[in-house]
């Protein structure tokens, strides 16, 4: 099987449009001609991964001119949570990203307890990031599965979904429900995790290594998705950092930069891992860092698996915290602290904050600012998906209308957190 | 925008991760903590438990914009620039210096209503281009759309 020969080079210099950076328009030799078309790529798109509207200038074949139109999504996140008390905003957070429900929730859930300075438990901590890792992989299976379903390669789909239930599996074992598990309390977790979990954590973590073998078995050397993946929507290290992308596009783009090293939360600093990166800066180099953090983050649960604390999973502090259940009937106090904190909410110091992450799309930020009452004054996300679209202009520079498909999969965005 | 060219060129701060807009409209006032209640439609503000235990610092001005600028470098050093301004005073684009920061800048302009100075393309970005007023505000109202339900005269 012969393999793509000539891989483009990535570019010199700069290919950030100017001076709108996010909109690519049309040359000045060709705005006048009759042979351009203007074309609506969705919002309405199976291939836009939700309501993505491209406003595409086609000359012949190729992109000569973009623009991204969101919003078709906005549901007002941010204006809901202002409404409701710390302890209920937290059910909103999983919301924005369904496909990282869980590092949603634990970057603002990280926002929350740097303001209140609450210590929390190491098995907490160490649960969370083991979540927080099969929610990675649980991200990138979905977006492997509809990136080469686009693509063509139908039955990469089955596979990777077959791998996500068992993931889905083990979040209803453990929180209850399936997506948007809003198992993380400010504090810790919400429960102990069940017994019954660490076997079938155990044979998720024996057979998805091979799954990921299988998954590089069907389109690794697969020439059409070569042809269609290799030189593709090009991206340099530094268009990359002025466009402010993060996660896989930037280490795709040869950028050695993955949050969970460089400024480590939760345990990261405690576990073993590689962060891999590619040179190429093309759909498949993003292709290839998905893979390879999908291995990784097997072995990070593993790690956290077999070297989980015992002890307590959720803080003991009682004007945060529930308190015990079993407490509510024997002592007042804790009946008065339940009944305060479920119907009044627990109060946050005065300060702003803001709070990164690694999520599967990249950096997840969240700023939050309190005046020291029950509610949020104001949570800001700052949603990787949201700065991904920023750089379609940059990467369609010479693309066809077959390779929009490609490269909008490739940034691997989720509408609901870009427009939130 | 000198204090942006600075970071970004001496100091290193290459990387703009968030641009938020902060409405402090009412911050501290008595039985306010989430928004300001509507003169017509619901008030959700109704419950009397939203008192302070002590009022909080005063704020500049009333809008907030925070950059929070990040160095690609080992350490991972933040900071956030911050930029106070009143209904109708303007920020100077940051666009030409970070060019993520377009979007963010779109996005503020169109929840928050505040104006950016020599960006490109200052249009709403989120809601419709005619759109009225600025949903993040505190004083945009809130409370729902009547629905009707089916059967009712």
């Amino acid at each position: 099987m012969a393999l793509a020969s000539e891989r483009p080079r990535i570019y010199e210099g700069t290919r950030i449009p100017s001076p709108t950076p996010s909109v690519l328009e049309v040359r000045e030799d060709l705005r006048n001609s009759e042979d351009i078309l203007t074309v609506n790529f969705g919002p309405n798109h199976p291939s836009t991964h939700g309501v993505l509207r491209l406003v595409v200038d086609l000359y012949g074949e190729e992109v000569v001119g973009l623009a991204a139109v969101v919003g078709y999504l906005h549901t007002g996140f941010e204006k809901n949570m202002e409404q409701k008390s710390w302890w209920k905003a937290i059910t909103y957070a999983p919301r924005i990203d369904y496909l990282s429900f869980q590092n949603n929730e634990l970057v603002f859930v990280l926002a929350v307890e740097k303001l209140l300075e609450i210590e929390v438990p190491a098995r907490a901590t160490w649960m969370r990031m083991l979540l927080a890792e099969l929610n990675r992989i649980h991200s990138h299976l979905v977006w492997l599965g509809t990136a080469a379903l686009e693509l063509g390669a139908i039955s990469m789909f089955w596979y990777c979904f077959r791998e996500r239930d068992r993931i889905l599996d083990l979040f209803e074992l453990v929180a209850g429900s399936r997506m948007h598990t809003r198992y993380f309390q400010v504090g810790g977790l919400a429960e102990d995790v069940p017994t019954g979990f660490w076997d079938e954590c155990a044979k998720f973590v024996e057979v998805m290594p091979k799954a990921v073998d299988d998954y590089e078995a069907l389109v690794d050397r697969n020439e059409i998705w070569l042809e269609r993946t290799q030189g593709i929507g090009l991206l340099s290290a530094d268009d990359a950092i002025a466009l402010g992308q993060s996660g896989p596009v930037l280490r795709g783009s040869g950028v050695d930069w993955d949050l969970r090293r460089a400024e480590p939360y939760l345990a990261y600093d405690q576990v073993d891992f590689q962060v891999p990166v590619y040179q190429e800066g093309d759909v498949y180099a993003r292709y290839r860092v998905r893979m390879e953090e999908m291995r990784e983050s097997v072995k990070i649960v593993e790690q956290a698996m077999r070297r989980m604390p015992g002890g307590p999973w959720i803080a003991d502090d009682r004007k945060v915290v529930l308190p015990p259940r079993e407490e509510l009937h024997t002592s007042m106090e804790s009946l008065i602290h339940h009944f305060k904190i479920v119907t009044e909410g627990f109060r946050v110091p005065e300060g702003e904050v803001y709070v990164a992450s690694e999520s599967p799309r990249g950096e997840l930020g969240c700023y939050v600012v309190s005046d020291g009452g029950p509610k949020p004054w104001r949570v800001k996300f700052r949603a990787p998906s949201f700065v991904a679209l920023e750089a379609t202009a940059t990467c369609m520079r010479q693309a066809l209308v077959a390779d929009m498909i490609a490269i909008v999969g490739s940034l691997d965005t989720v509408m609901g957190e870009v427009d939130r | 925008m000198d204090a942006a060219l600075h970071l970004r060129d001496e100091l290193g701060f290459n990387f703009l991760s968030d641009v938020a807009a902060t409405d402090y409209l009412g911050w501290g006032a008595k039985g306010v903590s989430g928004y300001i209640g509507t003169p017509r439609g619901r008030d959700l503000n109704e419950p009397a438990t939203q008192g302070h235990q002590r009022l909080p610092r005063e704020k500049p001005s009333r809008f907030s914009v925070s950059y929070h600028l990040l160095g690609l470098q080992a350490g991972a050093p933040r900071v956030r620039l911050q930029a106070w301004v009143d209904d109708g005073e303007h920020v100077p684009s940051l666009v030409s210096v970070w060019p993520t920061a377009d979007w963010h800048e779109r996005e503020a302009f169109d929840l928050m209503g505040i104006r950016f100075d020599g960006h490109p393309n200052q249009r709403r970005l989120l809601m419709d281009d005619d759109w009225e007023g600025h949903p993040l505000r505190k004083d945009y109202p809130i409370g729902g759309e009547p629905v009707r339900f089916s059967g009712e005269e």
